[in-house]
């Protein structure tokens, strides 16, 4: 399967970022979103406006608590959902987190750096996802 | 409370996020945003959004976006 490649997104051209689409399924159907891909996030960590949006009652989850940059905890509430990027499917551990921090949903590697070799490059401000044989 | 905006010549939505992003982030941040068809609705709730850009697209695809804040691009994750 071919590669797929997204271009960093950059704020006013500064500050150029690996943030894609990806779509999720919950009760409500497929639903796209923006996630910053996140090479130091042991799981993905959306923001609880997305599981509103996909219709998951995110508390349900299965409750982790993870560490964070400043050392402190946050809970995070993990789902099995299906996903996709472009046009491969996959099964990923996606966590809720009414305490994300940061203002972007994060793409970590659980799931989805074992479904895709994942290559950063910030010279040509592109990164590559290269599905892997299941 | 949502807050249509013009359209713009058909793009993908995440074309269209990565063109405008900045914009977004300037004067909205903190909220949520979907783009439809080149056009963005922006307020709190996601599933109000999404009704509103359903009504003004239907069959359309959606895309969701929560807006971040300017010192969310300088950050370690």
């Amino acid at each position: 399967m071919r590669p797929l490649t997204f271009p960093y997104i950059s704020l006013h051209g500064k500050h150029p970022l690996p943030i894609i689409p990806l779509e999720l399924k919950g009760p409500l159907g497929w639903k796209e979103t923006m996630a910053y891909v996140d090479s130091g996030a042991s799981f993905s960590i959306f923001s609880i406006n997305e599981a509103h949006r996909l219709g998951i009652d995110y508390i349900t989850g299965k409750e982790f608590m993870i560490t964070v940059g400043d050392g402190s905890s946050i809970p995070v509430y993990l789902h099995r959902l299906s996903a996709k990027i472009s046009r491969v499917s996959f099964k990923a551990t996606i966590g809720f987190s009414p305490r994300l921090g940061v203002g972007f949903n994060l793409l970590g590697r659980k799931d989805v750096f074992e479904r895709f070799d994942v290559t950063f490059s910030d010279s040509r401000r592109i990164v590559i996802f290269s599905p892997l044989a299941k | 409370m949502t807050k249509p905006r013009k359209k713009s010549k058909r793009i993908s939505n995440a074309e269209w996020i990565r063109r405008h992003l900045g914009e977004l982030v300037d004067k909205h941040v903190g909220k949520y945003a979907i783009v439809a068809n080149g056009e963005v609705f922006i307020g709190q709730d996601p599933v109000v959004l999404e009704e509103e850009a359903i009504r003004k697209h239907p069959g359309a695809k959606l895309t969701g976006l929560p807006i971040p804040r300017r010192e969310d691009f300088q950050c370690a994750l």
